[in-house]
């Protein structure tokens, strides 16, 4: 009996929480739809060239879902330091400097694929896990805020990559880049047809099972998950907080580097001057979307890259800048963010009616 | 020597006011309970704002207040969201931030016709009046108005957060909503004017660089700068004459970026250019440990509380 009613509670809960996440969807793209009217153009024509690039398709589905890949790594990095308290603002720098020592081990290291691949992954996680180490331990040593030296390390992060891609053997000044990784490093399709599936999905989905296990099957992720719920309960519960904060900044870098390494063997092939693909952005968007439910966070995760991945056609078709999908990205967060009001003024009716009836 | 010292007040000045100002803005919503991380966005949206209403009305003053009011409406935006509905404030800040950086083309297209700047409007980047003052009058003269506006109300408001009854209530409501709410201190409106007075603020630090810096508006001129101002924060201590002090701060280190850059020291320029963030980090480094007295955010910081969310 009491079984059932918790299922009835979780399942009106889901109801009021799904549909107002589809309210704040299209809420985001009226909005959204008017701001693009003011300009002139049909916001139809716009969206309807969004949605078919994005997933109009076989295709275009295959593109975003190689797409998806990065995109949902940097949900989880951000999800991974969430779940412990901590907000990994740092993930750029992190991902620039795994992007940087995935570059420089696909380049120099003359290794057969199946070896060059996974060193390629270590050397990713390795440079981001470092950039990742040097906010943490300032936190622990000297009490520093960690979103101030979070920033401050991605500033420091992006000039010292775009001063070592020059000191790459065999760099040709104004490339923009450091020259191409080896063949071997570059990540195979693991389906090859009717349409190209780059390894990086199944890695990424890997990684997603992988952070459930963590946090939800394990040990530690428990003690993880109540750090981040109350600091201080979780001290009287005699779990070590400082250790899991640190823990949960560690993982957060490991999830930056595999970010990092899947961007640069399945993407760019080379590590770039001032890269910023903006990850960090959709991360959090996705981080919040997802609320570590790993179901929401590869939804969101596919609904980001889809709209990233329509943005060629939609720009091509319309005019329309690729930006202004950051305007729909945007709204939707907000929307979703005010879900809330929604719940409160709903509740507030019912309530009303009841008192009417009785 | 004499010219590189008037150099470095002036640069100082120059491109440490928007990020002081920004920082001592968000100081103050920090000090009423409203943690700002999307300063970004208000720093965009006042830059953008500022080149269209200096354009629109052929006069920068009504720029700046054009710019002022984009960031207030952006600060409602992030108070709305944050403290009545309860979203944490990250993700409220990075959807301000990737909204304002898609509508930045959007309204760069409606009221220019071009995607990656502005035309050029008026500006006003220096202060013909101070001129006449002897010896020093002509370094004065050479900042911005909107630089002394900004020492102006630093003053008014470290007046109205320390010394003044409402700015104990607004201190309150940062330190224990509840306590205040018991107190009779209506803390929604004051967390909603601390928002948007750093959204008025950041505002108008974007519109010092489009406007009182440079006299156009340019995709991706903001730079992160409200990433800074927000370090400059903690940086100050979370107090308003720290913060904008520690702005001031990356203004200097930013000044004698640029000038290290022009005299061809054989120093890689990508480690000239990360002078600014290094030397904020090694003073902070410094500054800092387990013993120092350094000032504490207050203490419900990034709590909401209001009936929607159930916080109250």
């Amino acid at each position: 009996m009491k079984n059932r009613f918790i299922n009835t509670v979780k399942l009106r809960q889901g109801l009021t929480d799904t549909a107002s996440s589809v309210l704040a969807l299209i809420l985001a793209f009226i909005v959204s739809g008017l701001l693009v009217a003011i300009t002139g153009v049909n916001p139809i024509e716009v969206f309807a060239s969004l949605f078919k690039g994005g997933l109009g398709s076989g295709m275009a589905l295959a593109g975003t879902l190689n797409r998806m890949a990065p995109i949902m790594l940097a949900g989880l990095a951000i999800t991974a330091g969430n779940s412990c308290g901590v907000f990994n603002i740092g993930f750029d720098g992190q991902f620039l400097l795994g992007f940087l020592f995935a570059g420089f081990a696909g380049y120099m290291l003359p290794l057969p694929s199946v070896l060059l691949i996974p060193v390629t992954f270590a050397a990713a996680i390795l440079g981001a896990m470092l950039w990742a180490l040097v906010p943490t331990l300032l936190n622990i040593k000297r009490d520093i805020n960690i979103i101030f030296s979070c920033i401050m390390m991605n500033y420091i992060g992006k000039y010292l990559v775009n001063y070592l891609i020059q000191k790459f053997p065999g760099y040709v000044p104004t490339s923009g880049g450091s020259p191409n990784i080896r063949e071997a490093a570059e990540l195979p399709y693991f389906i090859e047809q009717p349409y190209k599936i780059s390894l990086g999905v199944l890695v990424s989905l890997l990684c997603l099972v992988g952070l459930y296990v963590i946090l939800f099957k394990m040990r530690t992720g428990y003690e993880m998950r109540a750090t981040g719920l109350s600091r201080s309960a979780a001290y009287s519960a005699g779990i070590a907080v400082q250790k899991k904060a640190f823990a949960g900044m560690m993982l957060s870098g490991v999830f930056a580097g595999i970010c990092a390494a899947l961007e640069l063997m399945g993407t760019t092939g080379r590590v770039l001057e001032d890269y910023a693909p903006g990850y960090m952005g959709l991360g959090i968007a996705i981080a919040m979307l997802g609320r570590q439910n790993p179901v929401l966070i590869l939804i969101s995760a596919f609904l980001f890259a889809a709209m990233k991945n329509g943005t060629t056609l939609m720009q091509m078709n319309t005019g329309i800048s690729a930006q202004f999908v950051l305007v729909i990205q945007g709204l939707l967060i907000i929307f979703i963010g005010i879900g809330p009001l929604f719940r409160y003024l709903l509740n507030k009716r019912s309530e009303r009616r009841l008192r009417k009836n009785a | 020597m004499l010219s590189f010292l008037q150099y470095m007040f002036v640069a100082t000045f120059r491109l440490g006011t928007p990020i002081a100002v920004t920082s001592m803005g968000a100081c103050f919503s920090q000090r009423t309970g409203i943690n700002n991380i999307g300063l970004d966005a208000q720093m965009t949206m006042g830059a953008l704002l500022g080149v269209c209403g200096s354009y629109w009305f052929n006069n920068a003053w009504i720029g700046v207040l054009i710019g002022m009011l984009a960031g207030i409406i952006m600060g409602l935006i992030h108070g709305f969201v944050v403290n009545t509905c309860g979203a944490p404030m990250a993700v409220s800040s990075q959807a301000l931030i990737l909204f304002s950086e898609g509508l930045t083309i959007i309204i760069l297209f409606a009221v220019f016709g071009n995607i990656g700047y502005s035309n050029q409007v008026a500006s006003i980047s220096n202060t013909p009046i101070l001129a006449n003052i002897p010896l020093v009058g002509g370094i004065l003269s050479q900042l911005s108005p909107l630089v002394y506006l900004g020492i102006l109300v630093l003053i008014a408001l470290n007046f109205l957060l320390y010394k003044s009854p409402i700015g104990l209530h607004m201190q309150a409501c940062g330190e224990h909503p509840r306590a205040a709410d018991t107190a009779g201190i209506n803390v929604t409106l004051y967390r909603y004017i601390g928002v948007m007075t750093s959204g008025a603020l950041g505002g108008l630090g974007g519109a010092m660089l489009s406007i009182g810096y440079m006299n156009l508006f340019q995709d991706g001129m903001i730079a992160g700068r409200g990433f800074l101002a927000l370090g400059a924060i903690s940086l100050g201590g979370h107090t308003l004459r720290g913060s904008y002090i520690a702005g001031l701060l990356f203004g200097f280190f930013d000044a004698l970026q640029l000038y290290v850059q022009t005299t061809n020291a054989p120093i890689p320029s990508q480690f000239v250019q990360m002078i600014p963030y290094l030397a904020s980090l090694l003073v902070i480094v410094f500054a800092s440990g387990k013993n120092s007295k350094r000032g504490q955010p207050p203490a419900a910081l990034g709590q909401p509380y209001s009936k929607i969310s159930g916080t109250r």
